[in-house]
C-alpha cells in the first residue's frame, strides 16, 4: 500500500453526499467479485471435459478444487484464525484495539507478525479477513458442493452454510459499515454522527456575510494511513483556486507555542509561532489529538500559504482562517462526520445510578425523529436501540447534567447492511447443530446403554 | 488370579492418587491468597450473645447500590479487610472466634475493642518496613492500633505514589501501575474504609457542654441529637444576630462529630419531602456529590421541572415522574399552591444523612434526623450496659427499619431470606458432600466388581447426589434473592459452570454407568465448589449487587450468558475425561477393561460436540447482543475473542478428526489443551483488564490461572510422551508395523470398530 510508503501521493476530494455513494459502490464490488470467479471456474471446468488439453485442464482443476475443499485447507485456515485471534487478544491490551484491528482484522492486513511485549514472536500468520475469505470458499467447496447429501449430513451442510452466511456478513460489514457517535443535549436536535477515530479536513468557504458555506471534505480514507513522513497532494475542484498538502501527520500530537514551549522544541517545523510535538498513541484511539501541517498551493503547485491543524478533540474544531485570492476560507482537522438520512430531537433523557454508587442501573432517550414534516416519537433504552432506513441508533452513553446545565445523551450510530444477518445466521446454525448432534447422541445413547443394568466392573 | 487382581488394584490405586494430586494442585493453587493464622491479645473481649447476633444480622443496611442485611455488608467488609470470615484472636487467655456479623457490631458499638483486634491482612510486609514498622512476617494481621503510629507516613506514601502515577499518566495515557510492585495505596484505602465505619457512632459521644446540662422535658443538651433538633431554631435566631463564639463552637462540634461519620455504616433510610409552593415559588433539589434520581409526585397544583436552563415538563396534578440531576429546580405555575411529595433513594450514614438534611427542602427532615440519632445514641449508651437491654433496643431498631424500607418498596421477607441463604451454606455443604463422595468413589475403585464395589459405587451416588442438590439448591435461591438468572457476573459463573458439568456427567454416567462419568462429575463439583469459595474470599465483593445498565436484561441473561457457560462447562468437563484417559494410560488401567479407552474417547469427542454447540451458539447470541448495546456484532473484544477461541478449538478438533489427523490419543491430548483455552476465556481474559466487558474484569489470580496453564500443558505433554512410548513399545512387542496415520494396531482397530 502506498499508505506506507515514504512518498507524495495525490487524491481527489469528495463532498459529503458524495462519499456515502462510493463506499455503497466499493462495499457491491467486493461482495459481486468472488462469485464471478467461482462461476468462471465451473464453466471452465464443463468446457474441459472434451480434448486431452483439456483433460490436463480438468486435472489441474480437479486438483485445485480438492485441494480447497479439503480438510488440510479448513484445519490451516481454524488453526491461522485461532492463532490470529490469540495473538490479537493480547497485543490489544498493548498497543489498544485499534491499532491490533488494522494490524490484524483488517481487510489491508495480508501477514501479520504478533509482537507482545515489545518482542517480534516468529510467526508469521495471513491477515484474518484473507483467512476468513479461504474458510468461506472451503466450506463452501467442501462443506457444500462435496460434502455428501444425505439426511445423515443433512445438519452438517446447514450448520456449513450458516457459517458461511454469518462470515459473509462478517465481510460485508467489514467494507461498508460505517459508524459513528452523536451527541445531543436534552432539548436540542441533531442531524450528523461524527467518526470516533477517522480523521478528515474540512474546508469552509466564507460568504460575504461571514456565513459558512457548503464544506468541502477531504476523506478519512486518503488521511488514515498517513505517516509523519509521508506528504499528500489533495486536488480540489475547480471552483476553489488552490489544492492542498498535508504533511507532517501525527496520530497523536500536542499544539505547542515556540514562545511557550521552547524547552520541548526539539528542531519540529513551526508555522506562526506554533509547532505539533508528537505524544504517545494513546490505546483508545478517540482521545489521540491528529495534527498536520497545511499547505496551500495554486492550481500550479506554489505554495501559497502554511498552517498547523490540530484536532481538539471537542465537538466543534477551532479552525484556522486563511485569505486565498481575495476570498477567506476556514481549514479545520476534524473526525469525519457523516449526515444523516433523518434528524434526531432529545425530548427528554434520564440516567439512573444504583443508589449510593457510580454504576447505571438505567439510560433512556426519548427522541423525535424528524424527517420533513413527519415526526415520529421512539424511546430509545439500554440494549433496545432504534432501527430506522438501515440506521440504527444505541444508547451509548449518558451524561448528567452540570450544575445550571442539562444532560445529554450519546448515540452510537451504525449504518450496515448486514447488520440482521448474524441473527438469521444463528437460527440456520442452532438448527444445523440441533439436528446433527442430535442424531449423534441418539446413536451416542443406542450404543452406550448397557443391557445389563449393572455397573461396569 | 490374586497377582492379577493386586495389579489392578495398584493400578487403581495410583490412578485414584494421581486424580486426588490433581484436585490436591488445583487447591493449592487457590489458595495463593491465604496468611498464615496468628492470635493476637485483645483484653477485656467477650462475645456477643447468639441472640444479639441473630437480631442484628437482619438489620437493614445500604450498599453496592441495594438495600440488603447487616450480615452480608459484614461479610463482605470482613472479606476485605482481613480476608477470612472468621476473626481469631486471644481474650483472658481463651482462643476467641467470631463472625461477621459479631465483628461489624463492635466496630458500631465498641469501637475501643474493635481497634484492637487483628483486622487488616497484610500480604506484603515490606509496605509497612518501608514506613518503619517491624514486622515477623512476609503475611500478618495487624489491628487498627498496630498500624496507627506509621498511618501518616503510609498515606504520604499513598499520597506520592498517586501523584507519581498521574504525572506518568499525563505522558502515557496508557500507563498502568505494574502488578506486583509494593502499593501502599489499597492499605490505605482499606483503613481509610475502617475509619469510617469506626466513626459511625461517634455523634454519640456528644458535644463538650457541661455533663449535667438537661432541658425541662428531660432532654440532654449534650447530645448530638439534641442540637440537631434545634438546629432550625438555632439558624433562625443565628440569622438575625450575630453568632456568639460558644454557640458557633457548638455547631461546629455538632458538624464535626457527625462529619467524622460520613463513611459510616448506611443505615437511614431516606426521608420523605413534602413541600408546599405558594403560587410562582420554586425550590430547588440537590443531589450533592452521587447522582441521584429523585421520584416526584405533585398531589396538588401544578408545577413545572426545571435542569438549568432546560424545561423537563409539567407536572400536574396527581402525576408523578422520575428526574436525575445536580439541581432540579421545581416551580409553581398555577395559580393555587402546590404540594409535592418528593422520595430520594439513598440510604445514608449519620454523617452524610446531615449534610443532606442541611440542603434539604422539608424543614421536618431535622426532627426526623434528630430522633434517629436519638435511638442510635440510646443503642450506643445501651452497648455499655446489659446486653438483654442492648438486644431489645437493636430489635426496635431493626423493626423500625424494616418497616421503613417496606416503605420505600423494599420486599417483604427478603432480607431473612439472605440470611438464610448464608445461614443454609449451601455451597460449603455442597463440597463437604463432593469431598465425601469422592473419598467413597476412590475406595469403591479399588474393588469395583465385588459386593463392596457395588456398594460404595451406590453411596457414591447417594453422596454425589446430595450435593448437586445443595449446589443447585444455592444457585435456585441467588436467583430468588437476585430476581435475575444465575449468571450476571464472573463469581455466578463458577457453581453455574460446576453445577452444569456435575449435571451432565451424572446424565452420562446414569447412562454408561461406568463409574468413570460419576468420579468425574464429583471432581468437577469439589473442584468448582471450592473455586467459587476461594474466588469469594480474594474478590470480597458481594455478587449479588445489582448489575449494571448493560447487563440488566433477563432475556439475554438467560440465554447467551447460560449458553456460553454451558459451554465453558462442556470443555472443562471434556477435558476431564481426557484426564481420566490419560492417568488411565499412565497406569495402564485399560489393560483390565479394553473398552474403556474408547469409551471415554467416544465421551470425548462427544463432549467437544456439546461444547462446540453451546459455545457457539452462545458466541453469536453474545454478538447479537452487542449488536443490540453497543452497535456492532463483532468488536474483537477479549472476552468475544475468547469465546471465539473455544468454538475454533473445538472445530480444529472435530475437522482433524474428521480429516484423520487426530486420533484416539490426539483427541485426547487437544481436549486437555482445550481446558487452557476456556481458561483463557473464562478468566484469562478478565485479567487482561482491556475491552468492553469490564464488569468481569477481575485481579489477584492471576497465579493461580498461570498454574492451570502450566498443570494442564504438562499433562498434555505427559499424554504426548505417553502415546510416543506407547506406540514404540507396542510396535517392538508385536513387531509389525503400524498402519500409517493411526495409532492403533490393525486388529484393534477393528475392534474398535
Amino acid at each position: 500500500m502506498s499508505d506506507s510508503q515514504n512518498e507524495s501521493r495525490s487524491t481527489e476530494v469528495d463532498e459529503y453526499y458524495a462519499k456515502a455513494g462510493e463506499k455503497a459502490k466499493v462495499g457491491k464490488k467486493a461482495k459481486g467479485s468472488p462469485k464471478s470467479v467461482f462461476n468462471e471456474k465451473s464453466v471452465a471446468s464443463e468446457k474441459s471435459k472434451a480434448g486431452n488439453k483439456a483433460v490436463k485442464e480438468r486435472s489441474i482443476w480437479a486438483w485445485a478444487f480438492r485441494v480447497l475443499a479439503g480438510f488440510e485447507v479448513a484445519i490451516i485456515c481454524l488453526l491461522m484464525l485461532f492463532a490470529a485471534t490469540f495473538f490479537g487478544t493480547l497485543e490489544q491490551t498493548q498497543v489498544g484495539l485499534y491499532q491490533t484491528l488494522q494490524k490484524y482484522f483488517d481487510m489491508e492486513a495480508l501477514f501479520v507478525i504478533p509482537e507482545l511485549n515489545g518482542k517480534i514472536i516468529p510467526l508469521p500468520i495471513p491477515g484474518t479477513f484473507w483467512v476468513s475469505a479461504v474458510l468461506v470458499v472451503n466450506m463452501t467447496l467442501g462443506g457444500l458442493i462435496r460434502a455428501r447429501k444425505g439426511w445423515k449430513t443433512a445438519g452438517v451442510l446447514i450448520a456449513h452454510f450458516s457459517m458461511i452466511f454469518l462470515l459473509v456478513a462478517g465481510g460485508v460489514s467489514q467494507i461498508s459499515k460505517k459508524e459513528g457517535v452523536m451527541h445531543v443535549y436534552q432539548g436540542d436536535r441533531s442531524d450528523y454522527a461524527r467518526s470516533y477515530t477517522e480523521p478528515t479536513i474540512e474546508i469552509y468557504p466564507i460568504g460575504d456575510k461571514g456565513q459558512r458555506d457548503r464544506p468541502f471534505v477531504v476523506d478519512s480514507k486518503h488521511l488514515t494511513g498517513l505517516k509523519s513522513e509521508d506528504s499528500l497532494t489533495v486536488r480540489l475542484p475547480e471552483e476553489l483556486p488552490f489544492d492542498l498538502k498535508v504533511s507532517g501527520f501525527l496520530r497523536s500530537s500536542d499544539l505547542l507555542q515556540v514562545g511557550r514551549a521552547k524547552d520541548q522544541h526539539e528542531g519540529e517545523r513551526v508555522v506562526d509561532g506554533f509547532f505539533l510535538k508528537e505524544t504517545k498513541r494513546a490505546q483508545q484511539e478517540e482521545t489521540n489529538l491528529t495534527g498536520c501541517y497545511l499547505t496551500v498551493l495554486d492550481k500550479d503547485g506554489v505554495a501559497l500559504q502554511e498552517m498547523v491543524l490540530h484536532y481538539n478533540g471537542m465537538l466543534f474544531p477551532t479552525p484556522v482562517t486563511a485569505q486565498v485570492n481575495g476570498e477567506k476560507y476556514e481549514f479545520s482537522l476534524t473526525r469525519w462526520i457523516w449526515p444523516m438520512p433523518f434528524e434526531v430531537e432529545l425530548d427528554k433523557t434520564l440516567g439512573e445510578y444504583w443508589p449510593g454508587t457510580r454504576d447505571p442501573s438505567w439510560f433512556q432517550s426519548d427522541i423525535t425523529k424528524v424527517e420533513g414534516d413527519l415526526r415520529e416519537e421512539y424511546s430509545i433504552v439500554m440494549n433496545k436501540p432504534m432501527r430506522h432506513e438501515g440506521v440504527t441508533l444505541y444508547q451509548a452513553s449518558w451524561a448528567p447534567p452540570a450544575p445550571g446545565g442539562r444532560p445529554s445523551s450519546g448515540f452510537a450510530i451504525v449504518q450496515n447492511p448486514s447488520d440482521q444477518w448474524p441473527k438469521w445466521s444463528l437460527y440456520i446454525a442452532s438448527f444445523g447443530l440441533m439436528l446433527h448432534f442430535g442424531m449423534k447422541l441418539t446413536r451416542f445413547l443406542g450404543s452406550s446403554i448397557p443391557k445389563k443394568k449393572t455397573p461396569h466392573a | 488370579m490374586p497377582k492379577k487382581s493386586f495389579n489392578g488394584a495398584a493400578r487403581w490405586t495410583g490412578f485414584a492418587l494421581a486424580i486426588v494430586a490433581t484436585i490436591w494442585i488445583a487447591v493449592v493453587t487457590n489458595r495463593d491468597g491465604y496468611s498464615k493464622e496468628e492470635y493476637q491479645q485483645v483484653e477485656g473481649y467477650s462475645k456477643w450473645n447468639e441472640e444479639t447476633v441473630e437480631i442484628a444480622k437482619g438489620i437493614p443496611v445500604q450498599d453496592g447500590g441495594r438495600v440488603k442485611p447487616f450480615e452480608t455488608r459484614a461479610q463482605f467488609l470482613m472479606l476485605k479487610l482481613h480476608g477470612a470470615r472468621k476473626m481469631k484472636f486471644e481474650s483472658g487467655g481463651r482462643e476467641m472466634s467470631i463472625g461477621p456479623t459479631e465483628w461489624l457490631l463492635d466496630i458500631l458499638f465498641r469501637p475501643e475493642l474493635a481497634l484492637k483486634m487483628p483486622t487488616f491482612r497484610v500480604d506484603d510486609s515490606e509496605l509497612l518496613e518501608n514506613v518503619g514498622m517491624e514486622v515477623e512476617s512476609r503475611r500478618d494481621r495487624y489491628s487498627y492500633i498496630q498500624l496507627e503510629p506509621y498511618m501518616q507516613e503510609l498515606g504520604k506514601r499513598a499520597g506520592d505514589l498517586q501523584k507519581e502515577i498521574q504525572a506518568k499518566m499525563q505522558v502515557d495515557p496508557d500507563y498502568k501501575f505494574p502488578a506486583g510492585e509494593s502499593d501502599p495505596r489499597a492499605l490505605a484505602r482499606k483503613i481509610m474504609e475502617y475509619q469510617g465505619m469506626v466513626a459511625s457512632n461517634d455523634f454519640s459521644k456528644g458535644v463538650t457542654l457541661d455533663a449535667s446540662a438537661e432541658t425541662a422535658d428531660g432532654e440532654q443538651m449534650s447530645t448530638v441529637s439534641y442540637w440537631v433538633k434545634a438546629m432550625p431554631v438555632l439558624a433562625a435566631a443565628l440569622n438575625q444576630q450575630e453568632v456568639p463564639d460558644h454557640v458557633q463552637k457548638l455547631i461546629n462540634e455538632v458538624s464535626f462529630r457527625l462529619g467524622r461519620g460520613e463513611g459510616g455504616i448506611e443505615w437511614l433510610p431516606p426521608y420523605e419531602a413534602n413541600v408546599v409552593l405558594p403560587p410562582g415559588g420554586e425550590a430547588t433539589i440537590h443531589s450533592g456529590e452521587v447522582v441521584k434520581t429523585f421520584e416526584v409526585n405533585c398531589e396538588s397544583g401544578q408545577v413545572e421541572m426545571f435542569e438549568g436552563s432546560s424545561t423537563l415538563g409539567t407536572l400536574e396534578e396527581g402525576a408523578g415522574d422520575s428526574y436525575p440531576g445536580a439541581e432540579l429546580v421545581v416551580k409553581n405555575t398555577g395559580e393555587v399552591s402546590a404540594t409535592l411529595k418528593i422520595q430520594g433513594r439513598e440510604w445514608m450514614s449519620a454523617g452524610n444523612r446531615l449534610g443532606e438534611v442541611s440542603r434539604g427542602l422539608d424543614i421536618t427532615h431535622w426532627e426526623r434526623l434528630s430522633n434517629d440519632l436519638k435511638t442510635l445514641e440510646g443503642l450506643c449508651a445501651a452497648a455499655e450496659g446489659k446486653e438483654s437491654e442492648f438486644a431489645e433496643k437493636l430489635d426496635d431498631w431493626r423493626e423500625e427499619l424494616v418497616s421503613r424500607s417496606s416503605a420505600l418498596g423494599e420486599k417483604e421477607g427478603k432480607l431473612e431470606s439472605e440470611v438464610t441463604y448464608y445461614e443454609k451454606n449451601y455451597f460449603v455443604r455442597g463440597l463437604v458432600w463432593f469431598v465425601l463422595a469422592f473419598v467413597v468413589a476412590a475406595v469403591s475403585w479399588l474393588a469395583p466388581a465385588s459386593g463392596w464395589g457395588r456398594w460404595t459405587y451406590r453411596l457414591t451416588w447417594i453422596l454425589g447426589v446430595l450435593g448437586a442438590v445443595y449446589l443447585t439448591w444455592g444457585i435456585v435461591h441467588r436467583c430468588i434473592l437476585m430476581e435475575r438468572p444465575p449468571v450476571g457476573n464472573l463469581y455466578d459463573t463458577i457453581p453455574f459452570i460446576a453445577g452444569g458439568g456435575v449435571l451432565v456427567l451424572f446424565l452420562l454416567e446414569a447412562v454408561t454407568r461406568r463409574r468413570i462419568a460419576l468420579g468425574a462429575a464429583i471432581a468437577v463439583g469439589l473442584l468448582g465448589l471450592f473455586l467459587a469459595r476461594a474466588f469469594e474470599g480474594v474478590d470480597a465483593q458481594d455478587h449479588m449487587d445489582p448489575l449494571r445498565a448493560v447487563l440488566r436484561s433477563n432475556f439475554w441473561l438467560s440465554t447467551h450468558v447460560i449458553i456460553i457457560t454451558l459451554g465453558y462447562s462442556g470443555g472443562l468437563i471434556a477435558a476431564a475425561m481426557s484426564h481420566v484417559f490419560i492417568y488411565a494410560k499412565a497406569f495402564r488401567l485399560d489393560r483390565t477393561d479394553r473398552s474403556l479407552s474408547r469409551f471415554l474417547t467416544r465421551s470425548v469427542y462427544g463432549l467437544v460436540c456439546f461444547t462446540l454447540f453451546f459455545s457457539l451458539v452462545g458466541t453469536v447470541l453474545g454478538g447479537i447482543w452487542a449488536n443490540d448495546s453497543w452497535g456492532r456484532f463483532w468488536g474483537w473484544d477479549p472476552k468475544e475473542n475468547g469465546a471465539m477461541l473455544i468454538v475454533l478449538w473445538c472445530l480444529i478438533i472435530l475437522h482433524a478428526r474428521m480429516g484423520g489427523y487426530l486420533k484416539e490419543w490426539g483427541i485426547h491430548i487437544a481436549s486437555v489443551l482445550g481446558a487452557i483455552v476456556v481458561a483463557f476465556s473464562w478468566w484469562g481474559v478478565n485479567l487482561l483488564g482491556t475491552g468492553l466487558h469490564s464488569y468481569g474484569f477481575t485481579e489477584g489470580i492471576g497465579g493461580a490461572v498461570k498454574m492451570f496453564y502450566c498443570f494442564e500443558f504438562v499433562v498434555a505433554l505427559g499424554g504426548i510422551g505417553l502415546a510416543i512410548w506407547e506406540k514404540k513399545s507396542r510396535g517392538k512387542k508385536s513387531g509389525r508395523k503400524w498402519p500409517e496415520g493411526t495409532d492403533q494396531l490393525p486388529n484393534e482397530q477393528k475392534a474398535l470398530g
